[in-house]
């Protein structure tokens, strides 16, 4: 039930995204997407917000913290215009979240080995949100006092303190700098602990990519100092108590549960907050699917592995490692079941095809693809389109596109070079691979290593004596099937205008595969 | 990609830029009603009710020689009536436990009342409830015209140097 509702809720949030992502990737293309860099934007302002937040701190006086934000903001040395960084930085941290939360959840990165990772950004985000929180109290303005009074109702409903904490909000005396230097205090090591956690959360992943693209890098560090220089967010008036007035301007970033909570219960309040946390909590055990659908973790076959490494190069996840076994004289890949996530990339990694999830390694897709040329028997100026099971242009389900026969993937990076090599020995005028863009592949860095393998030689690259212009790469979210349609008419005319392909009887490529011994192939 | 998606692609980024400034400080009714509010507010230590006997024989039997005291007594810190009329209205009256969960914390008082703007005659009581319900004893007393302004917040505390409940429409020495 649970999964069906969780499955339910990612097909209907990845229709609306897979349209913003094609709708940012025709603007910006996709090196430039920013919801593709949205864990990567986090950072950036995240660091943005540490340099600023360095600055302002040497500024703030926690014995009137409002006239140091007054000093601040008259100050000549950048000060206003910094701390409306600090605080634009802020709020993008929680766009860009939500949108990288959205973006797991969706595509299914919640569970599994990805549990970690998930969990870990949830108490991110928390301590994101309690920093932001001491971050707007610490101001001391009308936004700051409505803050702190919600916040200590909220926890005078809970038996911890042994005095009221609302009472010290209600101007019967003036706050003690005590409480501005306990709230500095939280400002400042709140973003350690998320420095730690941040650690945590890629822990799990092989070369993590920490920053955007450097043109993007700079677009959003651009858009920042603009906004800050031309529209510095101004410094409400002082906190009192004495005033109620009719309106506050708030952070809608950081305060959007002010307006829900402030009618309700304050039990209700926790009872709905620790709700809403445990179901977040929990989703990757919602999201997990049953056994029955669930991909095998990859699986080496110990006894024909050439021991090259390379499969534990490529693996996005670290998932694979190099043992010693009795019987060999070298040592063998291994996979640690805890780091597989099963995108199989591993597959396309291997030469000799002897690594990969059961089913979906190097010599499953090499019968798959047989039994796929026996069956259309492409020649002369057809054109196959492999397309990724993630993106591609969402063609994958089709038997045909636009008149070209389709062969599914698991993910481009899990393609063996050799199915490519098979279609055109076997005849095929071309082949148009339709693949995620880079930084949406679901394996991570599949695109990347397919690239790699197919046009820069690396270990399982595609033979040098194939031709080149035969083959195509488009890459194309699940919503851009325009996109992979207009690539395939202009592909389809280029390979028209080659001479027409020799088609070869019987491709025997196990006895051409490199690297594995004739005699273990034998055995 | 073309000079017209780049052109977009420059609008759609100065948008979103403008949605965050936007948010970043964006108004919200935080108090519709144009009302005065009337806050009461204060801190004071409990007062203990003590009831002692002599110890019997078994209650002397049952200690050590060392330990035996002469008396035996039994308390608890009192519970207090608070009580607010606005134009002899009553607006207010429950009783105020010492806080902690054994009832052995001191007294915290925090009560706000919505009150129409204008000139307002208040009285508050803070009365001790003895052993027996009827018996009150007046601890805590005011009775004062005070102006309530349009969203203006008026104060009653304890002052702590005269010990008797006092009105603040400003921060103290703030």
């Amino acid at each position: 039930m649970a999964i069906s509702i969780v499955g339910a809720m990612q097909k209907g949030l990845g229709r609306p995204l897979a349209a913003a992502d094609a709708a940012m990737n025709r603007l910006y293309g996709w090196r430039g997407n920013p919801l593709y860099q949205s864990g990567t934007i986090v950072v950036l302002a995240f660091i943005v917000m540490l340099v600023t937040g360095l600055y302002l701190l040497l500024f703030y006086r926690v014995g009137d913290p409002y006239a140091s934000m007054v000093r601040i903001e008259e100050q000549v040395w950048a000060g206003r215009w910094l701390r409306a960084m600090h605080r634009y930085a802020a709020d993008l941290t929680v766009v860009a979240t939500a949108v990288h939360a959205l973006r797991m959840f969706v595509q299914g990165k919640s569970w599994g080995p990805r549990m970690l990772a998930w969990v870990s950004g949830f108490i991110l985000l928390f301590l994101m949100f309690v920093c932001g929180w001491t971050g707007y109290v610490m101001v001391w303005d009308q936004h700051a006092l409505v803050l702190a009074k919600e916040g200590a109702r909220l926890f005078d409903a809970l038996p911890i303190f042994s005095e009221p904490q609302a009472r010290a909000f209600v101007g019967e005396e003036p706050l003690p700098g005590a409480f501005f230097f306990l709230n500095l205090f939280a400002h400042v090591a709140l973003p350690i602990g998320v420095a730690l956690l941040l650690w945590v959360h890629i822990a799990k992943i092989a070369r993590p990519i920490l920053l955007p693209p450097r043109g993007l890098t700079w677009s959003v560090l651009g858009l920042l100092t603009a906004a800050s220089v031309f529209m510095p967010s101004p410094l409400g008036p002082k906190a009192d108590p004495f005033d109620m007035p009719e309106t506050v301007a708030f952070d809608w970033f950081f305060s959007f549960w002010l307006p829900l909570t402030r009618d309700i219960e304050p039990v209700t309040v926790w009872a709905a907050m620790l709700s809403i946390s445990a179901v977040v909590m929990l989703v990757p055990l919602w999201a997990k699917p049953p056994k029955s659908q669930r991909l095998p973790i990859s699986r080496p076959d110990q006894h024909l592995c050439t021991g090259c490494y390379q499969c534990t190069y490529d693996c996005p996840y670290g998932a694979l490692d190099m043992v010693r076994i009795e019987g060999r004289d070298h040592e063998v890949s291994q996979v640690d079941p805890a780091l597989c996530v099963s995108c199989g990339i591993c597959s396309g990694s291997c030469a000799p095809m002897v690594v990969g999830p059961p089913e979906f390694a190097g010599r499953d897709e090499v019968a798959g693809v047989r039994e796929f040329i026996s069956q259309h028997a492409p020649g002369g100026d057809d054109v196959v389109v492999i397309a990724c099971q993630n993106g591609g242009g969402g063609v994958d389900g089709a038997e045909t596109f636009e008149g070209a026969h389709v062969l599914p993937v698991l993910c481009g990076g899990n393609l063996h070079t050799s199915v490519i090599e098979l279609l055109l020995r076997a005849g095929a005028g071309g082949v148009l691979i339709a693949t995620c863009p880079p930084r949406d592949c679901r394996g991570r860095e599949g695109t990347e290593l397919l690239h790699q393998r197919v046009y820069e030689g690396r270990e399982a690259e595609l033979r040098e004596s194939i031709d080149r212009r035969r083959l195509h790469v488009v890459h194309a979210g699940p919503a851009e099937r325009r996109l992979v349609g207009r690539e395939l008419l202009a592909f389809r005319e280029r390979v028209r205008a080659l001479t027409p392909g020799k088609g070869e009887a019987d491709v025997i490529l196990d006895t051409e595969c490199e690297g594995t011994p004739a005699e273990e192939l034998a055995s | 990609m073309t000079l017209l998606w780049r052109g977009l692609g420059v609008v759609v980024a100065l948008l979103a830029t403008l949605g965050i400034v936007f948010l970043t400080d964006a108004p919200s009714l935080v108090e519709p009603s144009s009302d005065g509010m009337l806050r009461l507010s204060w801190r004071t230590v409990g007062e203990r009710i003590e009831s002692c006997r002599p110890p019997t024989e078994a209650d002397l039997a049952a200690l050590p020689l060392h330990m035996r005291p002469k008396e035996i007594c039994e308390g608890r810190l009192a519970s207090f009536e608070l009580r607010l009329r606005v134009d002899g209205q009553l607006l207010v009256e429950r009783t105020v436990r010492p806080a902690g969960l054994r009832e052995d914390r001191p007294i915290y008082v925090f009560e706000e009342q919505r009150v129409r703007p204008g000139r307002r005659h208040i009285e508050v009581d803070f009365l001790r409830l003895g052993e027996d319900p009827d018996d009150l004893v007046t601890v805590l007393e005011l009775a004062s015209e005070v102006e309530v302004s349009r969203r203006g917040v008026v104060l009653v505390t304890l002052d702590r140097e005269t010990g008797e409940l006092v009105l603040r429409q400003e921060v103290f020495g703030g």
